[in-house]
């Protein structure tokens, strides 16, 4: 079964470039609804105000006020929110960044820089074939 | 009377008035005995104390003023208008890459998807500029952190704050400052009224 690409996807990064090109390549890729929030702390209030519930966060780890590790600790602790499947996309790149995510609850890792056929295939990895 | 010998709190330097003091006392407390070689330690550390006397001097009158009131600031400022102007560029080369996208879609569908294969390679390459903001961002908080440092160190050897160290250039090569910050200089519309075009 293909995933849905009406699902509502949240991409999180402090850097406007990078959520602009997430945005476009995940467009590419046919998903259609798409939000955008600038840190952790943003992307939680997105997550519980809005009306729809995010089908995949697509979040970076370092920006403030709350990081992408902490943002994904509070989706997991949130009963309402916690089985949101979460891809970390960063520069960070350390062994002890990764265990620390995959402790934490992460579904998939992405090391910046990447490319467009690593994020379909990661996605995929998390939901299934995009198609 | 029995004097103390004052003990550098951490993360800070004694004065330069408290290491005399404490090089004073204990020589005081050494030259009570007057043995040969009590005379010799107290001659070195008569040696020692002229010494730390003449570093704190140099320091004070040459190298924490400059760097505190020019280089880092100005370092600091310079980095974060490249993060400034490379995301702005970016930001546009974006912008361009999805007009060519939407451009493609009148196309045949070979010719579509060879666009939006470039168009693909394009968005990824402008990571860049998220890659290269982080490392300047740390290199930024480096700089900041030696500026708090050098400022204490300015403190500690007596507080004063000289102005910032004169441009030394002359004639043209006084003019190759290199672009401007934000806010500063002057547009091209104010060239072309000033120049009468």
């Amino acid at each position: 079964m293909s995933v849905d690409k009406k699902m509502y996807v949240l991409v999180v990064d402090d850097f406007p470039t990078m959520r602009k090109i997430i945005r476009n390549l995940l467009e590419q890729l046919g998903f259609s609804n798409i939000g955008e929030a600038e840190n952790g702390a943003d992307a939680l209030r997105k997550m519980r105000d809005t009306a729809h519930k995010f089908g995949l966060v697509i979040s970076d780890w370092n920006m403030e006020p709350m990081t992408g590790l902490q943002l994904l600790k509070e989706v997991r602790a949130d009963n309402g929110l916690k089985a949101t499947p979460f891809i970390m996309i960063t520069a960070e790149n350390k062994t002890e960044n990764v265990i620390a995510a995959k402790e934490a609850g992460v579904n998939n890792y992405i090391v910046k820089p990447f490319n467009a056929a690593t994020l379909k295939s990661k996605i995929e990895a998390v939901l299934g074939p995009i198609g | 009377m029995n004097q103390s010998v004052p003990k550098p709190t951490e993360g800070k330097l004694l004065t330069r008035e408290q290491v005399t003091s404490a090089i004073t006392t204990l020589m005081s407390k050494i030259s009570t005995q007057s043995t040969t070689v009590h005379e010799k330690v107290v001659q070195e550390l008569f040696d020692l104390a002229a010494q730390i006397d003449a570093l704190y001097a140099e320091l004070s009158n040459i190298q924490p003023s400059n760097l505190k009131n020019g280089e880092i600031k100005t370092a600091h400022d310079e980095l974060s208008a490249v993060v400034q102007a490379t995301s702005e560029a970016t930001f546009l080369i974006i912008g361009e890459a999805e007009k060519l996208e939407k451009l493609s879609k009148d196309l045949p569908e070979a010719g579509r998807q060879a666009v939006v294969d470039s168009v693909t390679r394009i968005y990824e390459a402008c990571g860049f500029q998220d890659i290269t903001g982080q490392r300047i961002t740390k290199v930024v908080r480096t700089l900041k952190t030696i500026e708090e440092r050098v400022d204490a160190l300015i403190q500690t050897l007596g507080g004063q704050r000289p102005s910032a160290a004169a441009d030394e250039r002359q004639g043209d090569e006084a003019l190759l400052n290199g672009p401007s910050m934000p806010g500063q200089g002057i547009s091209q519309d104010e060239i072309d009224k000033l120049l009468g075009f």
